[in-house]
């Protein structure tokens, strides 16, 4: 694995809290966890995501990376997972100026991001339906 | 169509199945989602939906922009707000020279949805009502171009709908045919052939729709709509 020098992203937070907190409550009905629906979304969509952009920053497809991280951003961005978007965000700038080395090394951050994210949400739904 | 009452439903061109979760529940609608263009493109000759979602980079290169003067044209009363990630996107602008009323930035926070959703669709309901003409029980609405009445509706060509419009705003009141004639076809020369073309295809998409609402020629004058109100005299009450 590549390391990275520490980037913006390294401060943000893991997650939005607020924004979780916003997204549960539009929940029809209190039993349902909105953020879990929206997690479950996530958690499985994500992953070949992430293998395809994998694949794309090693054969040099810059173009099909750009839009992969673009898209994980966003996606990121609407469950609250705050430096996971980041990354992505981080990663898209540096696709921009295409130096390969440091697309692996924000990849390798925002694998690890990912995987963060999805126990950090996990223990907020464990913590919030207690 | 699908927009019967209670029936009621967004869409969402989105590539991200998350978006279009957070729009359905934020709105407390049901919300079709679409990932592409082309799934969505086949379906809209049958759904007639409250508000379109576009999200501005779609999968596969495609850009959600790209749909955005069909979706005008066919649903002008329709809120089209468009999603993107980017705030400095310089893509904003292209959406509103193309026909979008706003735009959503992800995240997508609900209350912010509910907001501009409400406002673009109470701004755009308002301009329908002042689109839709009445005589009699036939309406005219501009914006679709089609004349309803009792007995159906008609989809109308342009120039027969500025004509109709015309003489539905005269009141029953005579219309010279040279003003009708500056008002449908603007500056340009047209025959009084060409016209009377035109009035022959009006009158029978009118016969179609009601039969109480008629064009009636003034010779020398012009044209006026004749309003037939089913008036039953009260002889026995006097």
């Amino acid at each position: 694995m590549l390391t990275a020098a520490k980037t913006p992203a390294n401060d943000v937070c893991l997650l939005d809290n607020q924004l979780l907190k916003t997204l549960n409550e539009l929940s029809d009905d209190p039993s349902e966890s909105m953020v879990k629906e929206l997690a479950d979304l996530f958690f499985e969509t994500t992953p070949p995501l992430l293998a395809q952009l994998a694949s794309a920053v090693r054969d040099k497809q810059f173009d099909v990376a750009l839009r992969l991280a673009h898209r994980l951003k966003g996606s990121a961005a609407n469950i609250g997972a705050l430096q996971f978007s980041a990354f992505c965000a981080e990663l898209e700038q540096k696709i921009k100026l295409t130096p390969e080395q440091m697309c692996r090394a924000t990849l390798d951050e925002i694998n690890s991001s990912f995987c963060e994210t999805q126990k950090e949400i996990t223990n907020w739904l464990s913590l919030y339906n207690k | 169509m699908q927009n019967l009452a209670g029936n009621q439903y967004v869409i969402t061109l989105d590539d991200d199945p998350i978006v279009s979760k957070i729009i359905e529940k934020s709105l407390a609608l049901r919300s079709l989602s679409f990932p592409t263009i082309t799934e969505f493109t086949s379906r809209i000759p049958t759904i007639d939906p409250l508000a379109v979602f576009v999200d501005i980079h779609l999968a596969n290169d495609q850009s959600g922009l790209d749909i955005v003067p069909q979706l005008r044209a066919r649903w002008p009363y329709s809120p089209i707000i468009v999603i993107t990630a980017d705030p400095a996107d310089d893509w904003l602008v292209d959406a509103f020279r193309k026909g979008a009323d706003d735009f959503l930035l992800k995240p997508i926070k609900p209350r912010e949805v509910q907001a501009r959703f409400q406002t673009r669709l109470t701004h755009l309901q308002d301009r329908a009502a002042k689109s839709a003409l009445q005589a009699g029980d036939v309406s005219l609405d501009t914006a679709h171009r089609v004349v309803s009445g009792p007995n159906g509706r008609q989809f109308l060509a342009p120039v027969e709908t500025l004509l109709l419009a015309q003489l539905i705003k005269a009141k029953g009141t005579v219309v010279p045919k040279e003003t009708l004639k500056r008002e449908a076809w603007g500056p340009v020369r047209v025959s009084d052939n060409a016209f009377y073309r035109k009035l022959f295809e009006l009158r029978r998409a009118l016969e179609g729709v009601s039969t109480s609402v008629k064009i009636q020629s003034v010779y020398g004058a012009g044209l006026s709509l004749d309003v037939q109100t089913n008036v039953t005299p009260m002889l026995s009450a006097l």
